[in-house]
């Protein structure tokens, strides 16, 4: 999934002025809140942690608490679970909306 | 410079600073490499809060590679797993050792440390998912039992990351490809919860790695992971510890 990263790292879900779009699979359905909870730093690159530690890539590690994105990207999964299943009771009534 | 504080009478330790070694160092003595004056010391498994300049903080869990015996007559084991002491405003990583048995032991918290799987932290290392696990030549890794199938082994135990802000190490994987990380999960397989991908390096040349585990709190499995099958350990680490 193509993913975006300002100069700190942190992931963007989105295109925007400033932002360097990468490829990065780990992100391959997760949702937006997640993906802006992670930091990604691409392979030779380095970020150096307010503490003065150095990270070098390639590394993705949360900025946010990891409990809270794995709850976000629970209830994605769980609307779209429901969004399928709406679209299949949809399909078996033969309910089909025409523009 | 050398600073000496005294355990006291009852204390079956003692604790230097400076940035000299001791020589002829005493059984149990704590020596923190640091230019700064240590002002007082303290034992906690929690970050002390409003600290004088100069305090240096001893993290303590409830497992160590440089367990000792506090008392002198009696017995409280104490665990020490990182030094810091407070300097300008923050705390500061020192590196501290205890003198044990004629030798200088380190308090990092390793998790594999050569040929030491650290069973008292870990409980061992295990294969978890399509994986077979390698823990012999002075490393620890991992092949998968199938072609592009997606393996993982890691500590037969959860850490407890709450206190730790970096996973470290050195590792190398032999086999260059995209699966071959180093991380922590939150379940014994490969989903990660943050990784890195090891220098690729054919000749097994290790390297050093850095992961950032600040924004992760309770308990998570420190998993390798490899999508290469064949009869070598693709992806591999001969140290790994927490700070």
């Amino acid at each position: 999934m193509t993913v975006y990263i300002d100069n700190d790292y942190k992931c963007h879900a989105e295109a925007a002025e400033g932002l360097i779009a990468v490829e990065v699979p780990f992100f391959d359905g997760k949702c937006k809140r997640f993906i802006e909870g992670y930091r990604y730093v691409p392979d030779g690159e380095t970020w150096v942690r307010e503490d003065g530690v150095e990270f070098t890539g390639e590394m993705i590690a949360p900025h946010v608490d990891y409990a809270l994105l794995a709850a976000y990207q629970e209830q994605y999964a769980e609307s779209l679970a429901e969004m399928q299943d709406m679209q299949t009771a949809l399909n078996t009534l033969g309910v089909s909306i025409d523009g | 410079m050398i600073y000496v504080l005294g355990g006291g009478a009852n204390l079956n330790f003692k604790v230097v600073g400076g940035t000299s070694q001791p020589s002829a160092p005493a059984e149990n003595t704590i020596w923190v490499n640091t230019s700064t004056s240590i002002t007082s010391w303290v034992f906690s498994a929690t970050q002390p809060t409003s600290p004088a300049a100069g305090k240096v903080w001893f993290q303590t869990d409830t497992s160590s590679n440089a367990a000792f015996n506090a008392l002198k007559k009696n017995n409280i084991t104490v665990y020490p797993i990182a030094c810091k002491q407070y300097v300008s405003g923050a705390w500061v990583e020192k590196d501290a050792k205890i003198y044990q048995s004629g030798a200088w032991v380190s308090w990092t918290y390793y998790l594999f440390n050569i040929s030491d799987q650290c069973i008292s932290v870990t409980g061992g290392w295990e294969a978890y998912v399509n994986g077979v696990l390698y823990n012999d030549e002075g490393y620890v890794g991992l092949r998968s039992t199938g072609s592009s199938v997606v393996a993982a082994v890691g500590t037969k135990n959860p850490i407890d990351l709450t206190n730790f802000k970096t996973l470290k190490g050195f590792a190398c994987k032999v086999y260059n490809g995209a699966k071959e990380l180093i991380g922590v999960t939150k379940t014994k397989e490969a989903i990660f919860a943050a990784y890195i991908s090891p220098v690729y390096s054919a000749s097994g040349a290790f390297s050093e790695f850095s992961v950032d585990v600040s924004e992760l709190s309770g308990e998570y499995y420190v998993t390798l992971s490899s999508s290469a099958s064949g009869d070598r350990a693709y992806n591999r680490a001969s140290q790994i510890w927490l700070e």
